[in-house]
């Protein structure tokens, strides 16, 4: 069975990427522009979400928050994909993990190979 | 019990009973107990009565008993007793009545009582007996008697001379056979005495056994021991003409008289051994010297013991030999004692055999007997003089051949008692006779007068002194304190001491007090006297109770008197020297003023130049014209350098006349003396003190010239100290006209945080006005917006490691509320204030709000544009990365090298966006560190496997040293950890040719408890010029590589921070052309 992600993602350009390498990969992917749709989608009960934080609207981390407090999507694993912070040691980083972050990957630092990889991870544990 | 002792104590079975004068039992045997029939508890010591005799008919002896003491003379009695007849003898003995003890002995007559003659020779010994005539005539008549009786030829009575350890012959009827008998062989008698049994010669056995011949003796012969209570008195000797032999009946006959006649000698012994010892007791009582007295006594001791050798050693507490007297010629082993025997190991042996009495020869298995007997022999006994547990020392017996009955044992041991008890008290006397001595002439000699006073009040002693200090004409001794008060003046030239001491020993004051008196002995003269009155805890009436001790104080008094005087003078110099007054002047007037009540001078004056330099008084303590005229003079001839200069620099009048060389008519006539003393600072001469009396009777001392010398300094430091106050004034002047008109804001605080100064800027600055600032404390003015400790400590903080330091971009918030951004320069005052902290602190502040908003601004501008360079970064690296992974299908070769290339330039692009955005937070501190304990060596590990393939890429030799071995734990970020040693290793194989090398090793700094990393290689290195720069920012190495290696430089700069922000340390050694060590160090982990 194919696994669903939903990606948070308001930049176009990166969306269509990742959406295109998930598909190369067999995933189902749903999209979404801004933390508020975002929200509504988790309720469809993703395997996995993928989440931006620098969106219009609503930010990543209010997603996060939202996704975590509700009884029903609080089980999605998050991985949080973004261009904020460092993935050393830094308070945008440790703000995530606290929220309930699986992971935190700056966007640039990695290839979508190598995200996809954490993805696969994520999911087989 | 040996043979001679089993022998003994048969002749010992009559039965006999001994009662002292309080009727307690002294001697019971058991015949006795059986014939009175006495209950078995009754032992030695008991009291007897009467009623304690069972037997009824035995009864009447205590009767016997008692009218024998009452009419002290000596009883016989025949009594049937159980069918059994028996002869009582009753004998009283001791000579006082509280020394009278009686003896009854029965024997028993059932089996010769028919016999009339022995019948009637026993009755006459009991008669002869009690006869008061001397033991050596009752011997006589005895033996007369029995001889005649028995119609025997002779006798002997022989008694045993302890001395000696043999026989002599105490009377016989006939001397010459009675000799012969002690002479034949080793003696009949002697054998007799020794074995303690009846000899009736001829007798086969001892013939053979002796060899006596026939002939020698032309007697038959009976020998009978004289035995008492187990003590061998001597020997009965009895014989008839040749022929007629003893019979078995008659020797038990005689044994029987034996026996009455040593009862008697025994009786007698008891008496005059009891005179003997009223005379020892009289002889320890005399007044004699200890040594003398026990050297009589010995003698008496020996007299008493039958003439026995006797020694008496003493010791003293250590257990030294420290007397000795012998009855005899000393016995040369006795001497010899002190050297084997201690107080300690005789009080043991006593102890362990439960007497102080022993006889070496009962205890000859015992090693402290050999150890004795090996000095002393046998036939020693010793005593112990034991009084209240201490041993004073030993009373040793010389007995030889004899041995010493129980009996005798007791009386030694009661002698023994008596001695020590006279030795205890002998010594306490001689301690306390030396006591009175010494203190006879510490009396004597002392200075201190002592009287004593007895119950009466009246003088018992008084000695030298106290008749010298108090004056005694004549001898007071004996008086009455009545009558030597009320007739003093007869007895002593003075009166207030003694009245005052007659009224305290008269009023019988209990407390013990003491009087100071003044004496005037002489007109010109006073003494002080103190007189010390105490009770003393004596008992006795006759005793002084009184002493009364005397010191004359009048040294300490005059002395006391000095130094109050002294005191006071001190006092007002040092109120004259804390005088002060706004004006110098007026400083100095007042001091001038005081002078004279200090020096007790008539005038004062001080002279000194105004400001046009002309001399003028300036104050004068009393207004004296003449003396301000010499004051003129002198003043004149100090500054044409005609006066001397002294060491003290003070002249005095009339004493350095000479050196003034005034003209006398300079000299005011009434003035007798004076001190001159010119006032000097740095050389130059700048007044002159002068203290002058007329005729007041008053010389000036030395003294007076030092207190004048410190009061003409103290205003030579006034004048100085107003010329330099001028001096400063007009300094301070011209600062805080700077600091009024600076444009930086300037503050003061004092060391409790409270400001002392506040310029125009700082009001600008702040918004608060000088007005409501001074002695505000500095917290509530100068703001911290960001910091978490306020102002002062901030400051504190920084200024504790350096004087002067700056503090840039604090930001505060001003009255109004307004944020503004400072760089703060401080400098500590030198003045140290008591807390150890500095009294002031200086603060500039300079305004940098316009280039912190401009720093803010590019800060964001680089901030945001690197964030927004990170998306289209992203979009362009993705797309890459999925072309050259085949996902928009296959590439060939050319496209495939490109793709790689523009990827690669990608990624360089996106780490260059890395380093601005580290920078930035390193900038802001916004970086975050996770410090935990970390292994650094799986860190370094890790790094290295990341970097081999680039370093491969390269023909580089990436290897680590000592990575394997001890495993080393730091506190520290491993993020933070790896970026920094991942640089340090990047950078090495950026600048290191190919097929260089590049080491990683791990160097554990115990005394810093640090682990450092080096990373070494063997590149272009750096020049020393630029080792000094290397970690700036936007730094970069010039050398050939560099332009080839590329980047910004902020890498190393990037790197130090991140080491120190984890407290660690960084640094570089390099040498151009060889290569360069970079060697980083983080603290130890510690949990």
């Amino acid at each position: 069975m194919k696994n669903t992600i939903l990606l948070v993602e308001d930049d176009q350009m990166l969306a269509e990427m990742y959406q295109e390498k998930l598909n190369l990969e067999d995933y189902k992917v749903m999209i979404a522009e801004n933390g508020v749709e975002a929200i509504k989608l988790a309720d469809k009960q993703p395997d996995l979400i993928l989440l931006d934080i620098m969106m219009p609207e609503m930010n990543g981390f209010e997603v996060l928050k939202k996704v975590k407090e509700n009884m029903k999507t609080k089980n999605i694993p998050v991985i949080v994909l973004t261009n904020l912070g460092s993935e050393s040691a830094d308070k945008d980083k440790d703000l995530a993990m606290s929220l309930g972050a699986e992971s935190y990957l700056v966007k640039s630092y990695h290839t979508p190979d190598e995200v996809i990889t954490k993805v696969k991870s994520i999911l087989d544990k | 019990m040996n043979y001679v002792e089993e022998k003994l104590s048969t002749f010992d079975s009559f039965p006999k009973l001994i009662l002292d004068h309080q009727n307690n039992i002294i001697f019971l045997n058991a015949p006795a107990r059986a014939v009175l029939d006495l209950p078995a508890t009754i032992k030695h010591g008991d009291k007897f009565k009467k009623q304690l005799i069972g037997n009824l008919a035995a009864r009447d002896i205590f009767n016997f008993m008692e009218s024998a003491k009452k009419d002290n003379q000596a009883y016989c009695h025949e009594l049937t007793i159980s069918e059994s007849t028996y002869s009582v003898l009753i004998q009283p003995f001791g000579e006082t009545p509280s020394f009278k003890g009686v003896s009854a002995s029965l024997v028993d007559i059932s089996s010769i009582r028919q016999k009339e003659t022995e019948n009637a020779l026993l009755y006459q010994i009991a008669s002869t007996m009690s006869s008061p005539l001397p033991i050596e005539a009752i011997s006589k008549k005895l033996l007369l008697e029995i001889v005649e009786l028995m119609g025997l030829s002779g006798g002997s009575i022989m008694l045993v001379d302890n001395l000696h350890g043999h026989l002599y012959v105490e009377t016989a009827t006939d001397h010459v056979s009675a000799l012969k008998i002690l002479d034949l062989g080793e003696g009949v008698a002697g054998w007799v005495a020794k074995t303690g049994q009846p000899l009736a010669i001829p007798h086969t056995k001892l013939e053979k056994r002796y060899r006596f011949a026939k002939e020698e003796i032309d007697h038959s012969l009976l020998a009978v021991p004289l035995i008492n209570k187990g003590e061998i008195l001597g020997v009965l000797n009895l014989w008839k003409q040749a022929g007629e032999y003893f019979s078995e009946q008659q020797t038990q006959t005689f044994t029987i008289v034996a026996s009455r006649i040593a009862d008697v000698l025994h009786m007698k012994n008891l008496n005059e051994i009891a005179q003997k010892r009223l005379e020892l007791g009289e002889i320890l009582n005399s007044s004699l010297e200890l040594e003398p007295a026990l050297s009589r006594a010995i003698h008496k001791v020996s007299d008493i013991l039958n003439n026995a050798k006797c020694s008496i050693h003493l010791f003293d507490q250590s257990n030294h030999l420290v007397g000795f007297v012998s009855s005899h010629h000393p016995i040369k082993e006795f001497q010899q004692f002190e050297q084997h025997i201690s107080e300690d190991s005789l009080k043991k042996i006593f102890s362990v055999k439960n007497s102080s009495f022993l006889s070496l020869d009962e205890w000859r298995d015992e090693t402290w007997s050999k150890k004795l007997s090996h000095h002393l022999g046998h036939d020693i006994s010793i005593s112990g003089l034991i009084s209240r547990d201490r041993i004073f020392g030993i009373l040793s017996i010389h007995s030889p051949k004899v041995k010493l009955s129980k009996e005798k044992r007791n009386l030694i041991c009661e002698i023994s008692s008596q001695l020590a008890l006279a030795i205890e008290n002998g010594q306490l006397y001689d301690k306390s006779r030396q006591e009175v001595e010494i203190l006879d002439s510490i009396q004597k000699t002392t200075d201190q007068g002592i009287m004593l006073f007895d119950h009466h009040k009246r003088i018992s002693y008084i000695n030298q002194s106290a008749i010298k200090l108090l004056r005694i004409k004549k001898s007071v001794v004996g008086l009455k304190v009545d009558d030597f008060i009320n007739d003093f003046s007869n007895y002593s030239r003075i009166s207030q001491p003694i009245l005052a001491l007659a009224e305290m020993i008269k009023r019988n004051q209990k407390i013990n007090g003491t009087v100071n008196c003044d004496l005037r002995a002489d007109r010109n003269m006073v003494k002080h006297l103190v007189i010390d009155i105490k009770h003393l805890p004596t008992t006795s009436r006759q005793h002084p109770n009184i002493l009364v001790t005397i010191d004359d104080v009048t040294d300490l008094y005059e002395l006391q008197e000095k130094v109050s005087e002294r005191l006071k003078q001190i006092t007002k110099l040092f109120k004259i020297t804390s005088l002060r007054a706004r004006e110098s002047k007026e400083t100095i007037a007042r001091i001038v003023d005081q002078i004279p009540d200090l020096l007790q001078a008539e005038t004062a004056m001080f002279f000194t130049k105004d400001a046009e330099s002309e001399f003028t008084t300036i104050s004068e303590g009393k207004k004296c014209q003449k003396c301000r005229n010499l004051l003129e003079k002198l003043n004149q001839k100090e500054l044409n350098g005609e006066l001397p200069r002294k060491k003290e620099k003070y002249l005095f009048y009339p004493q350095d006349k000479i050196s003034l060389a005034l003209d006398e008519e300079f000299l005011p006539p009434d003035l007798d003396n004076f001190i001159y003393y010119p006032v000097v600072i740095d050389w130059e001469y700048q007044g002159s003190l002068v203290v002058g009396n007329h005729n007041n009777g008053k010389n000036f001392t030395q003294e007076d010239g030092h207190l004048l010398a410190i009061i003409a300094k103290q205003i030579a430091a006034i004048l100085e100290n107003s010329r330099l106050l001028d001096e400063v004034g007009l300094e301070k002047e011209r600062l805080s006209a700077i600091i009024r008109h600076s444009a930086d804001g300037m503050m003061i605080v004092n060391d409790s945080g409270k400001i002392v100064s506040w310029n125009k800027a700082m009001e600008k600055l702040t918004g608060f006005h000088n007005e409501e600032v001074i002695g505000e404390d500095v917290n509530s003015l100068i703001r911290l917006k960001s910091n978490n400790m306020p102002f002062s400590s901030l400051i504190r903080k920084a200024s504790e490691s350096k004087r002067l330091g700056n503090i840039s971009e604090v930001e505060i918030q001003t009255k109004s509320g307004e944020s503004k951004w400072l760089d703060i320069h401080y400098a500590k005052g030198a003045a140290k204030s008591k807390s150890g902290g500095f009294n002031e602190l200086v603060v500039l502040f300079n305004d940098v709000s316009r280039y912190k908003e401009l720093e803010i601004q590019k800060n964001e501008f680089i901030s945001m544009t690197a964030h927004e360079l990170r998306t289209p970064l992203t979009a362009i690296k993705g797309y890459l990365s999925m072309i050259i992974g085949g996902d928009a299908g296959p590439l060939n070769e050319k496209q495939e090298k490109y793709f790689s290339r523009s990827y690669k330039s990608t990624e360089r692009l996106v780490s260059l966006v890395e380093d601005l955005l580290n920078l930035l937070r390193i900038e802001e501190k916004r970086m975050v560190f996770n410090i935990q304990r970390a292994e650094i060596n799986q860190i370094a590990k890790d790094v290295i496997l990341d970097l081999t393939q680039k370093a491969k890429q390269k023909d580089i030799n990436l290897t680590s040293v000592n990575l394997k071995e001890d495993k080393y734990m730091v506190a520290a970020d491993p993020d933070r950890t790896k970026q920094i040693l991942g640089n340090l290793i990047d950078n090495a194989i950026k600048y290191t040719p190919r097929g260089g090398k590049v080491t990683v090793k791990l160097i554990n700094q115990p005394e810093r408890k640090r682990i450092a990393i080096e990373v070494k290689d063997n590149g272009v290195g750096i020049s020393s010029e630029q080792v000094e720069s290397i970690f700036n920012k936007f730094h970069r190495a010039d050398n050939p590589l560099s332009r080839q290696a590329g980047g910004y430089g902020l890498g190393l700069f990037i790197t130090k921070s991140l080491v120190e922000q984890q407290g660690g340390e960084i640094w570089v050694k390099s040498e151009p052309g060889k290569g360069s060590t970079f060697t980083f160090s983080l603290p130890w982990s510690i949990i």
